[in-house]
């Protein structure tokens, strides 16, 4: 993309140079400092800074001490470390200096920091170039809903619809997460790798990034039957199991391998037995639908939901959610799975959020009933006290009869 | 047992059904060797149990045994001081919404154990790529794990062109500058590299005898040959023959002296060699180089003097294999019409 606003050009290049070894002894940018100075003085046009004045203005200030060592001051020869800090350094210091882009694309960050699916507008998807279809020879009637129209030869997707599909599958995964759901990404494409790892790890969920070997769930305990499960709870801990039930299982186990207990070892978590066979996943992402005909049918054959990008090209109906987009451009394809991949992690983190709402719930809850036994204990007590008074000042007054009655018979 | 436990599916059922396990009364450990699995047919092979098979065949081989014997002898009274000491059976409950989950990310591409470590070190090479590397032919010579113990230390079946990758990412974070490596990337590469690798690349020294003797081996084609060099008066036996015998052609015998003669030592060293395979020439290229590399034993300042005179390189041309379709190496059938 074109920046839209340049600022803080210097016309004397002599001068960045200045500054820049300055900056360098005083291992430091002036950046932001130029910016705001700038900003307060003249708000309104492109800003230019006067750099005669910052380096007077560096200089009245006292130098702090620098962790980037000089080679004239330690009298030897820098070591390859020290050369590559400063060398570090003084790219810190100088890549400040002039025009400052905006709003311009970085291919690392749809990966390293994608937009969420709040984030999802028309322009974003158009950057991305989401919306370039195939050539119109190519097309697959089923999609005719989704195609805004033709363009040099090929169908260009409407904008809106890959919205609305898009925020669907999004909130589908977002819903498949927050209930614990096992969600797989699948981009076997060359390029495809990083993206889909990474929107796996956000969800926490699982990614095929080579061939989808057949039979991964119609034969799933022949292909998976030999790799680890484990039982996770809500907030995706391991469950720990007590002392007592420890012991228990312990004794269990010593009974029955005819051991001694102390030699038994059991593990400190609730562990998935022997035997126990392979899982399936409950949702399946599929970023190129045209090369994962199989995983989709096996999907299809055990009902589990999959959501997909459908090209132009690609039959609509292969998969439970599509999203008529361009699965050709990494571009595209990365900012949609990055999206899928973030509305996981949301989903995700707002069942963490509901599990702690839920133990503070059955807290209070339980504080509650506690309280109620107290005030239930205090009122038997009461009366209690009460009863014993009465019983007290009845066993008094019969007394008393009693004594005046011996009194009178005397 | 409740009607929970009916389902298979139920976490909580078959964790109680591993604690119903754990009661200390001989009529329910009885009940888990004998009672018929109540799980539906399909499920039988994998139910969940919790112990391994071997466990439960042994407890029905010990129900048996009780049975045999003497009826009230059960484990309750075994086990019923025990009980006691423990307290109130506690009743396992299970978090609602604990699921079973499997541990790697790599599940479901059936091959966890290569790409966990692939994935990991992709990881390490996007965190430090922009560090500055050293030139190939800087790096210093490293052995990475042979396929066979990457496989154990992964713990699974790996390919071997899946693990040419592995390596070939570590080649790149070996290039890293030697100073600049992070100590997680350190680790990392410490975990790949063969553990006998410094033993490996210690050389055996040589030596000479305590006869003086000094050997060297060599080959050349497809002869081998070893020689001994003693300090002497010019003596030299092939085979236990005398050189002129074994070696009727004057360049024979004049290339398995070469090597003294260069370096005007002819009648300082006797000769001992003996040779395999090959022919004639093959013999004699192989005991050159056999008597270079013993003479270099006595005398390693002659090196330099022995490299002009090229008798320390292995002449590495043989026969070049026959290939289908031809005659011999390279030659093509005649051409003809039909």
């Amino acid at each position: 993309m074109i920046p839209r606003r340049v600022v803080a050009r210097s016309s004397q290049p002599s001068k960045i140079i200045s500054r820049y070894t300055l900056c360098l002894r005083q291992q430091r940018s002036f950046s932001t400092e130029t910016l705001t100075d700038g900003k307060a003085s003249a708000p309104k046009g492109p800003l230019i800074v006067d750099f005669e004045e910052q380096v007077k203005l560096a200089a009245s200030e006292p130098s702090r001490p620098s962790t980037i060592p000089q080679a004239q001051t330690l009298g030897r020869p820098l070591t390859k470390l020290e050369e590559y800090q400063r060398l570090k350094a003084a790219k810190h210091a100088s890549d400040q200096i002039g025009g400052v882009l905006e709003d311009h694309y970085k291919p690392h960050e749809l990966i390293t920091n994608p937009p969420s699916p709040r984030d999802i507008t028309l322009e974003l998807l158009l950057a991305s170039g989401a919306h370039l279809g195939h050539a119109t020879a190519l097309w697959n009637p089923g999609n005719q809903r989704f195609i805004f129209g033709i363009r040099q030869g090929i169908h260009l997707i409407s904008l809106d619809v890959i919205a609305a599909h898009l925020r669907r599958a999004a909130r589908v995964v977002h819903g498949v997460s927050k209930n614990g759901g096992i969600i797989i990404f699948v981009g076997t494409r060359f390029g495809q790798e990083r993206a889909v790892v990474e929107a796996a790890k956000r969800t926490k969920g699982y990614h095929i990034t080579e061939r989808w070997v057949p039979g991964t769930i119609t034969n799933k305990d022949q292909l998976l039957g030999d790799q680890k499960l484990r039982v996770l709870n809500h907030l995706d801990q391991e469950i720990q199991l007590t002392a007592q039930q420890k012991l228990q299982l312990k004794k269990k186990l010593a009974a029955a391998a005819k051991q001694d207990t102390s030699k038994v070892k059991v593990e400190e978590t609730v562990q998935v037995p022997h035997g126990f066979g392979a899982v399936r996943p409950d949702l399946v992402v599929c970023l190129n639908p045209l090369e994962n005909r199989t995983m989709l049918q096996e999907c299809a054959q055990y009902r589990i939901p999959t959501i997909g990008i459908i090209d132009t090209d690609v039959d609509p109906t292969c998969v439970t959610y599509p999203i008529p987009a361009n699965d050709d451009s990494l571009r595209a394809v990365q900012l949609i799975v990055g999206i899928l991949g973030k509305a996981g992690q949301e989903g995700r983190l707002a069942r963490y959020e509901g599990e702690a709402e839920r133990m503070e719930e059955l807290e209070k809850q339980q504080k509650r009933l506690a309280e109620a036994q107290r005030i239930k204990d205090e009122a038997t007590e009461t009366a209690q006290v009460h009863k014993d008074a009465e019983q007290a000042a009845s066993d008094a007054r019969q007394r008393d009869l009693e004594r005046e009655s011996l009194i009178s018979n005397r | 047992m409740s009607s929970a436990t009916r389902n298979p599916f139920s976490m909580t059922c078959c964790l109680r059904a591993l604690l119903e396990d754990v009661s200390f009364t001989g009529r329910s450990l009885r009940m888990v060797a004998t009672r018929p699995r109540i799980l539906p047919s399909y499920q039988q092979t994998r139910a969940f149990t919790a112990t391994p098979r071997r466990m439960q065949n042994e407890a029905a081989e010990n129900e048996e045994e009780d049975d045999v014997d003497t009826g009230p002898r059960t484990i309750t009274d075994k086990y019923k001081k025990l009980r006691e000491e423990d307290g109130p059976e506690e009743e396992f409950e299970l978090p609602p919404g604990s699921r079973i989950v499997p541990v790697s990310p790599s599940y479901f591409t059936g091959n966890s154990a290569f790409f966990d470590s692939w994935l990991t070190l992709k990881d390490l090479l996007y965190k430090y790529q922009t560090l500055p590397t050293l030139l190939p032919s800087e790096v210093p010579r490293t052995a990475w794990r042979t396929l066979a113990d990457f496989r154990t230390m992964a713990g699974g079946t790996v390919q071997a062109s899946k693990y040419k990758k592995v390596r070939a990412v570590l080649q790149r974070l070996n290039r890293i500058q030697p100073d600049l490596v992070p100590e997680d990337l350190k680790m990392v590469l410490e975990n790949y590299k063969r553990p006998d690798f410094a033993a490996m690349q210690r050389r055996r020294p040589k030596i000479i005898d305590r006869f003086g003797r000094a050997r060297g081996a060599g080959r050349r084609k497809t002869s081998n040959a070893e020689a001994y060099l003693v300090e002497g008066s010019g003596g030299c036996y092939v085979n236990g023959k005398p050189l002129f015998e074994m070696f009727p052609r004057v360049v024979d015998r004049e290339s398995i002296l070469w090597p003294l003669k260069v370096t005007n030592r002819v009648d300082r060293y006797n000769v001992w060699a003996s040779s395999r395979g090959g022919g004639i020439s093959g013999q004699a290229g192989a005991i050159t180089l056999a008597v270079t590399k013993a003479l270099l034993t006595h005398e390693p300042l002659l090196k330099p003097v022995l490299r002009r005179a090229g008798v320390i390189t292995r002449d590495p041309r043989t026969v070049e294999r026959k290939k289908h379709g031809k005659l011999k190496a390279r030659d093509m059938p005649a051409w003809v019409a039909r």
